[in-house]
């Protein structure tokens, strides 16, 4: 262990602890969740800290995702920090409630483990889980590493509770969530600094009773649909100062986007997850060969940030975006949502490529392999390219 | 939650989220309505039955909040005679009670016995009217003289009721005997009366044309109140007491106190309950004592209660006996009888010899003859003239034969009312009431439970004597009785239509309960609920 | 009991204007049960006929705090809020799951267990109209045998889910049941559920005019027979262990009860029999169940 000048501790862990200690020095209060791989060990770290007193919250040891989201809808509701883990068919279960906790602007924070779904049976790694949940209104952060996972649990409580929308932080499975990297740990006072304690604007009061998510006839709902709408845009500033002030008092920070390499790119490779990781050492291998590549790391999803996106794609004179997802009936989620931040702004051609699906290793090679076919291809058809695919 | 009507015409005035801070009250359900409750009282069976159409129901919801001031004070509001009723009244009232159908009746007559006793010393509640100047006499100090007197009084009139005996109280005094209402009861009564204005003139018979006419010339009206008198005797005319006593001759002698006996062996011919007392009265001078009737014991007029009394007290009943000859001899009544058959069913009773058992004849002996067979009107004094219905007015069994005690007090106010009428005009009548509606009551709300009985006074086996033979029912068995009342078409605030309202738009106010209109859907719960029938529902608009 | 006297006085926590149909009977739940809670409780109210009747934005019909929550997850966001309130450092609030059968027997069956075997500290009240109401007169488990439904159009075949019994499988504090039409016994047992940790579980029952097919001044009516014939005796189980049955009034046959409304109107005498042999069962497996803890 190591003890840095800031007071902080360098610890080597696994990401699904990293969320552990981020949820336990970020004070949650009510922790309901079900275990799924690969997400188990950190509801039972948690678990842990609960029964030993190192952390004073209550575990609602839930009978299923549904109910675990559920539960914390109404324990934030009552004025309580609220947080839960899921992956998969987890994440899936609790869609309607992902959708209600919104419409609540309940500041709940998730930690998803990107995992795929069935059918067939998946356990490991691809992002269909988060992004199928893109339309409900959850901010989503994309980790590369398990220092950011901790640094976005601190983070994701700040910005939830400013603008009250809930976030989820999304880690790919087994190689963030079961990997061991090291984590600088900063001091509880340091934390407890950086994020206060819960002021719920809303809160359940016996003293001032009231009906609340009650029905919104035509005359009123679209009012509330535009407010949740208005505090994701304003998230984008939100996220943004958080994140600057992180990096003031804890000497880290990463953007909602990061731009990596050559500063006016032949091609401007995009990546989310862990993926950004590999991709990071084929690109700077590949500029020393004399390429003029670059790397866009998409941290934030929701809200979409097409301004640095815009700015970084102008910069480059093709985009292939790497999706480890695929929008059924139209192609890599991601590539979609940049082609349509780009329309009308920058006139980049962009390839959609898809690979490492249901955990599919995504190496060197494979980011070697799409960087080359990125080159070779001009045309800009729209159609996304798998890659790796048995044929 | 603030009542106010809460609206948003700008994104930017509305909550974060749908906070509702209003109220629904701003949502007047009342719309929905097609029918109405309204609260309608009913008639209650047992008021209905009372001649002087007491408000019984809510004397008892009075006696069962503990108000007994306020209960005997509603008592005496219709009722001049509370003890006297309370002991001796024949209880129509009882006769009808819902309850009957569920256990038993309610004890009215022991609960307006329990207010009497309980106020006996109390003067009523009510002033007399300011004196009017006019003066009205009363022939007979009766139940129905006493009762038109107290309506006199009451509305300003100077009432002089002329009495023949010596004290006041007519049949009450000298028929009903003191076992069944004592002399000290019925004083009380008298003397509230006495105190209240009314002058009484003892020992004053008033008999004949002139009488009468010189009291149409002293006052301003007469009311004729004299009772019944006997038949002549028919078994044996001629004969006279002691060896023979008309109707109720008896009686009065006994209860003055100037007959000290009827014999070894008395013998009653008569099927009332003049008959059966007359009998009673004698097994208390220590005679052994026969009715002796034509009819069957279930035609008897005596009611049932009388019959089992006699019977406990050893007087034994010869039924369908008729009598063949009488004749004295050596001072004995020598009483020769033949059984008369019972009818077959369905059939016309035998006529002619053929009418007797045969080898039914016996003989009996008697040393007192009591010929109980019914009173009869006695507007003798009038003579050949009637009531004008302008100076001279009619009332009780005078003019509608024996009939009972509450009849003849609601006669005598009737005729007061009258004479009252033509000097001031049509007086007002009293409200119609719709009837009460067994089928409107909620029956689940009734649960079993006993009726109290009075307490019979404690008394050596065989004894007899004239004191009451039973006694006042406790506060406590008051108040048990009186839950008991369903208080039919009255309502006693039991709150169940508040309860069940599923809009919660009933209130409960001192005057009775109020329907919101604005947020009544008109379900008819309340109605339904209602244990008592005094909820209709009606059609909105109407 | 000698008079019918009724001693509630009635909540001032329930509004007029509510949108109940005319006699409804869950209406008459809500303000028992706020009778027994006070002030001091928070419903959570899923998706159920008092969706409805509590209001829509900006309004309210009810004086306590109600956190609307989505169809199936009564008990589990109660769970939630009462962590949450403990976790503030309140312990007293009275946490409120308020769901109708669909959301207690049916969709929220799962949640239901969930909390009655962690014996989450909360007091559930399921109002049992025996349909899904609110969506128009659908089956649910709790429809009893014989039942037309807009889903069962013949009629329903098939026992209503015994919930007491299953919950008290669960062994939790407390589990009984009340009907509106006795409404001391139903406020009484909010208080005796009110004064107990842990979960607790209240099933009342709660005639639906439009639902059953009666006119609507019947309800309490109807809610009294019920209890009368019992198919629904009123019962307390504590700990899965201990049944006390409340004082009822007589019994009286199924045959009248069933024929007081409409939605049993093509069952015949077989059918009714067959009835009256199932609660005659049932109430005598009671009656053994209460007399063995004597």
């Amino acid at each position: 262990m190591n003890i840095s000048a800031d007071g902080s501790e360098t610890i080597v862990t696994t990401g699904n602890h990293a969320v552990s200690y981020a949820v336990k020095m970020a004070r949650a209060q009510v922790i309901a969740a079900y275990p799924i791989t690969p997400q188990t060990q950190v509801v039972e770290l948690l678990s842990k800290f609960c029964e030993d007193g190192t952390m004073d919250a209550r575990f609602i040891k839930v009978e299923s995702e549904h109910t675990s989201m559920a539960s914390l809808i109404g324990a934030s509701s009552a004025g309580a920090r609220a947080f839960t883990a899921t992956s998969s068919q987890g994440l899936a279960l609790m869609h309607e409630m992902l959708h209600w906790a919104a419409g609540a602007r309940n500041p709940i924070v998730m930690a998803n483990i990107n995992r795929a779904l069935g059918a067939p049976w998946s356990i490991w790694t691809d992002q269909n889980d988060s992004l199928s949940q893109r339309d409900t209104g959850w901010i989503q952060y994309y980790c590369e590493s398990n220092q950011e996972v901790f640094d976005t649990v601190i983070q994701a409580y700040r910005v939830a509770e400013t603008v009250l929308v809930p976030v989820m932080l999304v880690m790919d499975a087994f190689v963030l969530s079961h990997t061991a990297e090291p984590v600088a740990i900063p001091s509880q006072e340091t934390i407890d600094g950086f994020l206060p304690p819960f002021k719920p604007q809303i809160k359940l009061d016996t003293n001032a009773p009231a009906a609340y998510h009650g029905l919104a006839t035509p005359d009123y709902y679209m009012e509330f649909r535009k407010k949740l709408q208005d505090a994701q845009d304003r998230a984008k500033d939100v996220i943004t100062r958080v994140d600057d002030e992180f990096g003031e008092t804890f000497g880290r920070k990463y953007g909602q986007v990061e731009m990596y390499g050559d500063e006016n790119p032949e091609i401007l490779l995009v990546t989310s997850g862990t993926v950004t990781g590999t991709s990071r050492d084929v690109i700077d291998r590949l500029n020393a060969e004399g390429k003029r590549l670059a790397l866009l790391k998409m941290r934030v999803f929701r809200p979409f940030p097409s301004t640095q996106v815009r700015e970084a794609c102008a910069k480059a004179r093709k985009v292939a975006v790497l999706d480890r997802n695929i929008g059924f009936g139209v192609g890599g989620i991601f590539a979609q949502e940049i082609r349509a931040a780009l329309y009308g702004h920058v006139d980049v051609p962009i390839q959609s490529y898809i690979a490492g699906l249901g955990g599919r290793d995504i190496t060197a090679s494979t980011i070697e392999e799409v960087l080359a076919q990125a080159e070779a291809r001009d045309e800009n058809n729209g159609e996304s390219i798998w890659v790796g695919v048995k044929e | 939650m603030g009542k106010k009507k809460i609206s948003f015409d700008k994104i930017s005035e509305m909550p974060e989220v749908a906070i509702a801070e209003g109220s629904m009250m701003v949502n007047k359900t009342g719309s929905w309505r097609y029918l109405r409750p309204i609260y309608r009282e009913k008639l209650a069976p047992c008021r209905k039955g009372c001649p002087l159409g007491t408000d019984i129901p809510r004397v008892i919801s009075l006696i069962n909040q503990k108000e007994f001031e306020q209960a005997w004070e509603l008592v005496v509001e219709t009722n001049p005679m509370p003890a006297v009723s309370g002991h001796a009244c024949y209880h129509s009232c009882e006769n009808s009670c819902t309850r009957i159908a569920l256990d038993d009746r309610v004890g009215v007559q022991a609960l307006e016995r329990f207010l009497a006793d309980r106020f006996s010393d109390r003067d009523f509640p009510y002033q007399p009217d300011p004196k009017n100047g006019k003066k009205i006499a009363v022939v007979g100090a009766g139940p129905a003289g006493l009762a038109a007197a107290w309506i006199l009084v009451r509305r300003g009139y100077q009432a002089e009721v002329f009495e023949k005996g010596r004290e006041a109280g007519g049949m009450l005094r000298n028929s009903i005997p003191g076992y069944k209402l004592s002399r000290e009861t019925l004083d009380r009564d008298l003397a509230r009366l006495e105190s209240f204005g009314i002058m009484l003139r003892l020992n004053s018979e008033i008999d004949g044309k002139d009488d009468l006419a010189r009291l149409k010339g002293e006052y301003d009206a007469v009311i004729v109140a004299t009772g019944t008198i006997p038949p002549e005797p028919e078994l044996l005319p001629g004969e006279s007491p002691p060896l023979v006593y008309k109707g109720l001759e008896f009686l009065e002698g006994v209860n003055a106190g100037s007959i000290e006996t009827a014999g070894p062996e008395a013998v009653v011919i008569g099927t009332g309950n003049t008959a059966v007392d007359s009998a009673r009265a004698s097994r208390r001078l220590g005679a052994s004592a026969r009715v002796i009737t034509l009819c069957g014991r279930q035609e008897m007029a005596a009611t049932n209660e009388e019959i089992r009394a006699a019977e406990g007290e050893g007087v034994e009943f010869l039924y369908q006996a008729e009598i063949i000859s009488a004749r004295v001899d050596s001072g004995k009544i020598l009483i020769e009888m033949k059984g008369i058959k019972t009818a077959e069913e369905g059939e016309d009773p035998p006529v002619g010899e053929d009418r007797f058992i045969p080898g039914s004849e016996f003989t009996i002996a008697a040393d007192t003859l009591v010929e109980a067979r019914g009173e009869v009107s006695s507007l003798t004094l009038l003579g050949d003239e009637t009531a004008d219905g302008k100076t001279v007015f009619t009332s009780g069994d005078a003019v509608t034969g024996p009939s009972s005690i509450s009849h003849s007090m609601k006669s005598g106010i009737s005729a007061a009312i009258s004479a009252i009428s033509s000097f001031e005009g049509a007086q007002p009548e009293d409200r119609e009431m719709a009837a009460f509606n067994l089928m409107g009551m909620n029956r689940d709300c009734f649960a079993k439970a006993a009726g109290v009985e009075l307490p019979v006074r404690e008394l050596p086996e065989g004894f007899l004597d004239f004191s009451e033979l039973t006694e006042t029912i406790s506060e406590e068995e008051a108040v048990y009785e009186s839950s008991r009342c369903i208080s039919c078409g009255v309502c006693n605030f039991c709150d169940s239509c508040m309860t069940f309202c599923p809009d919660f738009c009933i209130h409960r106010t001192e005057e009775g309960y109020q329907v919101d209109l604005d947020y009544c859907k008109g379900c008819g719960i309340c109605s339904q609920e209602c244990p008592r029938d005094v909820i209709d529902l009606i059609q909105e608009g109407s | 009991m000698i008079s019918e006297l009724v001693d509630i006085q009635g909540s001032e926590l329930v509004h007029p204007g509510h949108l109940g149909c005319q006699g409804c009977g869950a209406s008459l739940v809500m303000k028992n049960v706020l009778e027994g809670l006070g002030r001091d409780a928070i419903i959570v109210l899923p998706a159920c006929c008092w969706t409805v009747l509590a209001g829509p934005f900006p309004n309210s019909s009810v004086d306590v705090p109600i956190l609307h929550t989505a169809f199936e997850t009564a008990a589990s966001t109660a769970s939630g809020v009462k962590a949450g309130l403990e976790a503030l450092g309140n312990t007293e609030t009275t946490v409120v799951p308020w769901a109708g059968d669909g959301g207690t027997f049916d969709i929220g069956f799962q949640a239901l267990s969930g909390v009655a075997e962690r014996n989450d500290d909360l007091l559930y009240i399921c109002y049992d109209n025996e349909a899904y109401m609110n969506t128009g007169i659908q089956q649910s488990s709790a429809t009893p045998h014989g039942a037309w439904t807009t889903t069962t159009p013949e009629s329903k075949r098939g026992n209503k889910k015994d919930i007491l019994r299953i919950l008290a499988a669960h062994q939790i504090p407390y589990v009984a049941t009340a009907s509106i039409a006795y409404p001391e016994d139903l406020v009484a047992k909010v208080r005796k559920a009110k004064s107990i940790k842990g979960f607790r579980f209240l099933h009342v029952l709660a005639p639906c005019p439009p639902g059953w097919k009666f006119s609507s001044e019947m309800t309490i009516r109807l809610g009294r027979m019920a209890v009368q014939c019992r198919a629904f005796p009123l019962v307390e189980v504590e700990n899965g262990r201990r049944f006390t049955l409340s004082p009822m009034p007589d019994k009286i046959p199924v045959a009248k009860y069933l024929r007081a409304q409409g939605r049993f109107k093509a069952l015949g005498r077989p059918e009714m029999k067959a009835i009256q042999e199932e609660i005659d069962y049932q109430w005598e497996t009671l009656q053994r169940d209460a007399a063995r803890d004597e």
